[in-house]
């Protein structure tokens, strides 16, 4: 009976999981068919009718020639490429010289008003994009950064989500590892880079895994603050482009998952310990 | 283990990115080579200018052709085309003996018609040409049927042969004379005389065939006629038959009063020993008969006078007189553009003989010009109407009312400014030899077409734009 309840309950998640694959296999099955079986597979998509989207799970022809195509023939897919790079590699740069420290006097620190000061970092980190949009757009454009690459990085240093994240970490530090370093002669700064970092390591590799699976999907503010092609991400890219172009669109969307799986595989245990300890400890 | 996996990934992501870095400046490399490089043009809305330009020659308003009678050698020529000459000089020079001959002949004929003769020389009869005998013919440039005027080449004998036959006869004489010398040293005057007489006709023999030889042997019609028989082939030896027939005009070639006015002719021009004489001041056009040829019923020059001023005669096309006509002001460049003479106007154009083209004639005045030099005629003409006017290299397709071009519209793409083309139809207006005037193309002023593209262009392509003309 106990082994029947096993099975069941592994047959549940297993067709679960599959659902939830399912999307992740198309997205590979897809690129590897023919260009004129692409078109055939999506010309519903095209029409004004009632037929549906219908599609070969294994492909009649099967061909790597949209790959080619993409990472031969498109070099706009390369520009945007490493725009994505050089706005999420800034922000997760200035993000943390920001908010380690920031964290950290939260952490640590006692002083007036923390506790409102503190409240008031978990309401903003609750506003959606949507609701900033407004006043960032004034003040960006009152400091005439609209259309350039700043627009998008500048709000993003100064979130609050990667303070709230990294504060858990510092927080578990106990504060005697801390006096016994200031006993040794520690000033502030060495207590934080030598005790705090390190301690809280797992705290901030977390926030950054989950700041750059966040950033390199970014749509609103790039297509909020940005005109100019030249400026786009992948995120704004691969809407951009039409049916007529799903080959490049399927190939590119494989290509463009790379980067976030690779960061994925790399800082999952961190991010597993980052959203453990914020979890347990508030 | 997990620690490994983790290092294995990281080492490929930092793979993934420099694999990312290099294979953007491929793919630019590869776009960049598959772009067609286009120059472009602006399109520009104005009057289409014509260019009329036509070459011709200056010749004087008067002029006063020589004729001399036909059927005489000419032993000289004085002058050549563009000589200037007083009245009186000489032009040409007759063949005295030549001259004389026809006299006599002449003379002869005449006094044979007032002792009955019928007044009518060969009217409608066959006349024969003779060649002189044993000689080869290489060439016989007419066939019967054909008309043939007196002194026209009728045949052509083999150079290298007569100059041979010249050659064995001239060696013959100097034999006959050794002999003869040898038969006077001996006292032996019956053979002298005889051997006299054998180099009296070889002699004449052998004038004959060094003038033959002078002449390029050439033969000449003596007759004006048709030629109703040709007695030879190319490569026969000639015969003392006639080599030859040409019959007579119906007409009579000559009335008696007709001859005694050539004759009187040729009397006058045996006194002036042969010359014909410029009539009047000038300068001499059209001298085309050679030395050895016989005179024609054309002009045998033509003294241009310059006294009355010079004309520009050119011809133009149809297409041309659409563009310029009687009254309007051109200008006429001489001496490659040297010499440039604006505002002269035009004062006739006629269309010309052919009926193909049209002569245009423009009255120039200056001094330093002469009659027979070449010059230029250029006048630029306005379009009545302003066009929207393209290069011609940039009408693909043409035909004479429409074509299609490329416009290029430039747009900020992921990679900066793109350029990519949009096919337009235009009617073609007018045109010139640079230009295609067509109708508005409702475009921005600044809009770019292409008018030279590296590879094959299509609708939607995007280009590389090399330059700007």
């Amino acid at each position: 009976m106990k082994k029947i309840r096993f099975a069941s309950i592994y047959f549940l998640f297993a067709v679960i999981g599959a659902v939830i694959l399912f999307p992740v296999l198309i997205a590979v099955i897809l690129p590897i068919q023919d260009s004129d079986e692409l078109e055939r597979t999506f010309a519903p998509l095209a029409e004004t009718g009632s037929r549906y989207v219908s599609i070969d799970y294994i492909p009649q022809y099967p061909t790597l020639k949209n790959f080619s195509k993409l990472l031969l023939y498109t070099p706009e897919f390369y520009k945007v490429f490493w725009n994505s790079i050089l706005v999420v590699g800034s922000i997760l740069l200035f993000q943390l010289l920001v908010a380690v420290p920031s964290a950290w006097a939260f952490a640590k620190f006692r002083f007036k008003g923390k506790e409102l000061l503190f409240n008031l970092y978990v309401i903003f980190m609750l506003m959606p994009f949507q609701i900033m949009m407004l006043s960032q757009y004034i003040v960006l454009d009152g400091m005439h950064l609209m259309n350039t690459r700043l627009s998008i990085i500048l709000p993003a240093i100064f979130s609050t989500f990667p303070v709230f994240l990294i504060y858990r970490g510092f927080a578990d530090i106990p504060d005697d590892v801390e006096d016994s370093a200031r006993i040794d002669g520690a000033n502030e700064l060495q207590v934080l880079l030598r005790i705090g970092i390190p301690l809280g390591k797992s705290g901030i590799l977390s926030c950054l895994v989950l700041s750059f699976l966040d950033l390199w999907n970014m749509v609103e503010q790039p297509l909020a603050f940005i005109k100019d092609k030249k400026l786009f991400p992948l995120s704004l890219y691969l809407p951009m482009l039409d049916i007529k172009n799903a080959d490049i669109m399927l190939t590119a969307a494989i290509v463009t998952l790379i980067p976030a799986v690779f960061v994925f595989i790399i800082g999952q245990d961190f991010l597993e310990q980052g959203i453990i300890a914020t979890a347990l400890k508030e | 283990m997990k620690e490994k996996f983790k290092q294995k990934a990281l080492k490929y992501f930092v793979i993934f990115l420099l694999v990312m870095f290099v294979m953007t400046f491929i793919s630019r490399m590869i776009y960049t080579n598959n772009l067609p490089r286009v120059t472009a043009a602006r399109v520009s809305s104005q009057s289409l200018s014509h260019q009329v330009e036509c070459s011709g020659t200056l010749e004087a308003r008067k002029k006063t052709p020589v004729f001399v009678p036909e059927g005489i050698k000419i032993a000289d020529k004085a002058v050549k085309n563009g000589d200037k000459v007083a009245k009186g000089d000489t032009l040409i020079r007759l063949d005295k003996n030549d001259l004389s001959e026809q006299i006599k002949k002449l003379e002869n004929e005449i006094s044979t018609d007032i002792n009955g003769g019928s007044g009518v020389y060969n009217a409608g009869s066959k006349n024969p040409v003779f060649a002189l005998s044993e000689l080869r013919i290489s060439e016989i440039p007419v066939k019967v049927g054909d008309h043939v005027e007196c002194g026209q080449y009728v045949m052509k004998l083999d150079p290298s042969y007569l100059y041979d036959k010249v050659c064995d006869l001239y060696n013959e004489l100097e034999s006959d004379r050794q002999s003869y010398n040898g038969y006077i040293e001996e006292g032996n005057n019956t053979s002298a005389d005889a051997m006299a007489n054998s180099i009296e006709v070889k002699e004449r023999k052998y004038n004959k065939y060094n003038a033959l030889s002078a002449n390029g042997g050439m033969i000449y019609s003596d007759f004006s006629g048709t030629v109703t028989d040709v007695l030879v082939k190319t490569g026969d030896i000639t015969t003392d038959s006639a080599v030859i027939m040409v019959s007579g005009d119906a007409k009579p070639n000559y009335t008696f009063s007709e001859k005694e006015s050539k004759l009187e002719k040729l009397r006058k021009l045996a006194e002036a020993d042969g010359n014909i004489q410029s009539p009047i001041d000038g300068v001499v056009s059209d001298v085309t008969l050679n030395t050895g040829n016989l005179t024609t019923a054309e002009a045998v020059a033509t003294v241009a006078d310059v006294s009355g001023g010079l004309i520009f005669n050119a011809e133009i096309t149809e297409d041309d007189t659409k563009l310029i006509s009687v009254g309007d002001s051109v200008s006429v460049r001489f001496r490659n553009g040297k010499k440039r003479i604006d505002k002269c106007e035009i004062t006739s154009i006629v269309k010309n003989e052919s009926g193909e083209k049209y002569n245009v004639q423009i009255p120039v005045s200056d001094d330093e010009l002469t009659v027979g030099e070449i010059g230029t005629l250029t006048t630029k003409v306005l379009s009545g109407e302003k066009y929207d006017c393209l290069p011609i290299e940039a009408v693909n397709n043409a035909s004479e009312t429409s074509g299609f071009i490329y416009i290029i519209d430039e747009s900020e793409g992921f990679l900066g400014k793109e350029y990519e083309l949009r096919k337009k139809k235009v009617n073609i207006k007018e045109k010139n030899d640079t230009m295609y005037g067509v109708d508005a193309l409702a475009e921005a002023d600044d809009s770019k077409i292409v008018i030279s593209s590296s590879k094959k262009l299509n609708d939607g392509q995007k280009v590389r734009l090399a330059a700007e003309k």
